[in-house]
């Protein structure tokens, strides 16, 4: 176990906030001494959360104004709901095993929101996945594992014992900051903390 | 994947984010004709009493506002956010202390600790809704938000202490007839819908919306976009 102080970083595939915040999320181990703990979880529509047209066409154009805004590139996308999130929330998992889910998380999330990348199609997650330095024949093992999915249902229990019930969220000694927007904050509270600086 | 499929996932929000590129065009065009009008900058803003994100929004709005000589126009809701939302129990208790920590932002703190229901707080509401009628709503709103998150402790406000606010203001007690204004605030959360969001505080801007305390800089680099 890291002695390391810990920031748990939820994520879903499906969320262009998550995505906006991805490199950013990693980046926080580059420049604080900190594990940052990728935790994937399903997407908000799928937990039975509703979600009216004002708000996804606003979370749409928030999204897409936030990216022009911090200069990553967004809109040539491919909506991941359904099976598409899972395979990559279950290929996330054996990522993360081994020590692989910065690369595998912020190429397939850049992937779906700006490459148009289906990634319910194999010759379309392969490369992502072999690019992330993950062997396709244990990705293709992965896609069928219930047990790797199961993980992710816990990260959803995890995120609401913390109050939460959104991503992205970050949470740091039990606080948690829910957005994109909110890693300014974060840090301000790891640097009250006394976190060291890498 | 089918055609449909298609649509839905990937040509359709191509389609509407490039429609929104044109639309910006289209307002930037239109700001220029307002201006050679003489005319200013509209910020239509929403808020509620029981949302300490409308605590850190209004103030710094204010002062967009007046350095781009903009108007801004603060309509009062009651009601707000989605109806049957499972979270919203775990919404109302985060938004204090994430409120906390933009306060925190701006150099200032929040005072409760906890949240306020829609019932504690319609009182207060149909005083806004009368200070907007009476002209000041900006001023009142402002104040009011200020004392109720930001000075004030836990509990439910005191109507007393809030109607001598109305007083300072607005430079008269408030009428007796408070609770006729309440089809006027259902009224203000009707114009919300139809113009197109659920939730607040949130500020309508040559034509986007921003949830306001959270985009204060993107407001006024937008307004900086369409000349103002």
């Amino acid at each position: 176990m890291s002695e390391k102080p810990q920031v748990e970083f939820f994520f879903s595939f499906r969320s262009p906030y998550s995505y906006l915040a991805a490199e950013r999320a990693f980046a926080l181990a580059d420049k604080w001494d900190i594990e940052l703990i990728y935790q994937g979880v399903r997407p908000m529509v799928t937990r039975g959360v509703p979600l009216p047209s004002s708000k996804k066409f606003y979370i749409l154009r928030d999204a897409e104004r936030e990216a022009r805004r911090l200069s990553i590139p967004f809109g040539n996308m491919h909506d991941p709901l359904g099976e598409g999130a899972l395979r990559c929330l279950r290929v996330g998992e054996l990522a993360k095993d081994q020590g692989r889910e910065r690369a595998f998380v912020t190429r397939t999330a850049r992937a779906i929101w700006s490459e148009a990348a289906d990634v319910t199609r194999d010759e379309v997650l392969r490369p992502l996945c072999e690019g992330a330095g993950l062997a396709w024949d244990e990705c293709r093992e992965a896609l069928k594992s219930e047990a790797l999915l199961q993980r992710c249902e816990q990260n959803i229990e995890r995120l609401r014992s913390y109050g939460q019930w959104g991503v992205p969220t970050f949470v740091f000694k039990g606080e948690p900051f829910w957005g994109q927007d909110r890693i300014e904050d974060l840090e301000r509270v790891l640097e009250d903390a006394g976190v060291a600086r890498r | 994947m089918s055609l449909r499929d298609n649509l839905i996932r990937g040509t359709g929000p191509r389609v509407l984010i490039r429609a929104w590129h044109q639309q910006e065009t289209l307002a930037k065009g239109a700001a220029r004709a307002q201006r050679l009008l003489g005319g200013r900058a509209s910020v239509e803003f929403y808020f509620a009493f029981d949302s300490p994100y409308s605590a850190a929004a209004l103030a710094p709005l204010i002062e967009i506002a007046r350095k781009r000589r903009g108007e801004l126009q603060a309509f009062v809701v009651g009601k707000h956010g989605i109806q049957g939302d499972p979270d919203a129990d775990m919404r109302k208790a985060y938004e204090v202390l994430d409120a906390g920590r933009l306060l925190r932002r701006q150099g200032k703190s929040l005072s409760r600790t906890k949240p306020l229901a829609a019932s504690e707080v319609r009182e207060l509401t149909l005083l806004a809704e009368a200070a907007r009628r009476a002209g000041k709503g900006n001023d009142f709103a402002a104040a009011a938000l200020k004392k109720l998150w930001c000075e004030d402790g836990d509990g439910a406000p005191q109507l007393a202490d809030y109607e001598a606010l109305y007083s300072e203001v607005i430079g008269k007690a408030p009428g007796g007839a408070l609770n006729k204004l309440s089809s006027a605030v259902s009224d203000n959360e009707k114009r919300l819908d139809r113009k197109g969001h659920w939730e607040v505080p949130t500020a309508l801007v040559g034509g986007q919306w921003f949830f306001a305390h959270e985009r204060l800089e993107q407001i006024d680099a937008w307004l900086g976009e369409l000349g103002w």
